[in-house]
């Protein structure tokens, strides 16, 4: 046996993990065995595995648990809502108000609205029945976060490529075209016929415009 | 009625692990049994993670031994199981025993 002494580092992780004579023993233990002739490496990978059971050991009493998982309700409940906003104003952004009536639209968005019900209320009566260690509450809340998050990442991504469309689209002098194209909103919404059948082009942007 | 305590596979693992004639199971040889017996790793704060548990639920006692040089001057701890613990360990194997029935009849064998 060589007496090879392990990083100080590690050997004072490993006193942070515990407390009392089990750490001690613990500490002997990964010496006794690095000395023995284990490799460094082991050695760093025995104080990581002390450190990730010291810290669930924290995170999972009941006060941090219950900390924890109030705040990730919240969050999960925040992004699900942000969420339904964020597809509901897509919508408004790129379809018309007939066309948001058809029933795909519909039937998406009812089926969004109730997929993020359903996780929020499940996630909420797991906590409720075993806020500690609710492995399943956890799982739908991660799930309606993700949901969550996609959702509000596909909607920007949405927006963003809307948005270079429109740019693309406009040609030189753009303000001069949209000049127009408010005065054609402004000319359809009072009803008014149109006399240029060279306007369509403007009126087609108009209603982009006029929508957004 | 003593509610029963079930046991997760490493505790259980850990439990049998330390039941040793010469009572002189310690963190490492009961992480060396089970990594020759099991094919397994486990790391040693897992193991006395799991020991921790089984003394909580009077499984296994414990005691400190004496300091010595080649662990930097830290005492081991050894760990017995009690009766209640070789009891559980016992409960445990027959009641594989009859669950594993099945495996026979589909063509396994318990070894």
């Amino acid at each position: 046996m060589s007496d090879r002494t392990p990083p100080t580092i590690a050997l004072w992780l490993l006193q942070q993990c515990g407390s009392g004579y089990r750490a001690e023993s613990l500490a002997g233990d990964l010496i006794e065995e690095y000395r023995r002739g284990r490799s460094l490496s082991w050695l760093w990978l025995q104080v990581a595995a002390a450190v990730r059971v010291a810290l669930m050991r924290f995170l999972w009493t009941p006060r941090w648990s219950g900390v924890l998982g109030a705040s990730f309700r919240l969050a999960a409940e925040v992004s699900a809502v942000l969420a339904l906003v964020e597809i509901v104003q897509q919508n408004r952004r790129t379809l018309a108000a007939d066309e948001m009536m058809h029933l795909w639209v519909i039937v998406i968005a009812a089926a969004l609205i109730n997929l993020a019900s359903i996780g929020v209320l499940a996630s909420t009566r797991a906590f409720r029945r075993k806020p500690a260690h609710s492995f399943a509450g956890a799982l739908m809340l991660a799930l309606t976060l993700a949901f969550g998050v996609v959702s509000l990442g596909v909607g920007e991504l949405t927006r963003a490529d809307t948005a270079r469309g429109s740019a693309a689209s406009d040609p030189p002098g753009t303000d001069t075209a949209r000049l127009d194209a408010s005065a054609q909103c402004s000319a359809n919404q009072s009803g008014r016929p149109q006399s240029n059948p060279s306007q369509s082009g403007a009126s087609q942007r108009g209603d982009r415009h006029c929508r957004n | 009625m003593r509610k029963r305590e079930y046991l997760g596979q490493l505790e259980l693992m850990v439990l049998l692990a330390a039941i040793r004639p010469a009572k002189d199971a310690y963190g490492v040889l009961i992480s060396r049994e089970i990594a020759e017996k099991s094919g397994r790793e486990v790391a040693l704060a897992s193991v006395y993670a799991a020991l921790e548990r089984l003394e909580k639920k009077g499984l296994v006692m414990s005691t400190l031994g004496e300091p010595t040089a080649e662990r930097g001057g830290k005492a081991r701890t050894y760990f017995e199981p009690t009766a209640l613990g070789l009891k559980e360990a016992r409960d445990a194997q027959e009641t594989l025993l009859r669950l594993s029935s099945g495996l026979t009849h589909m063509g396994g064998e318990i070894a």
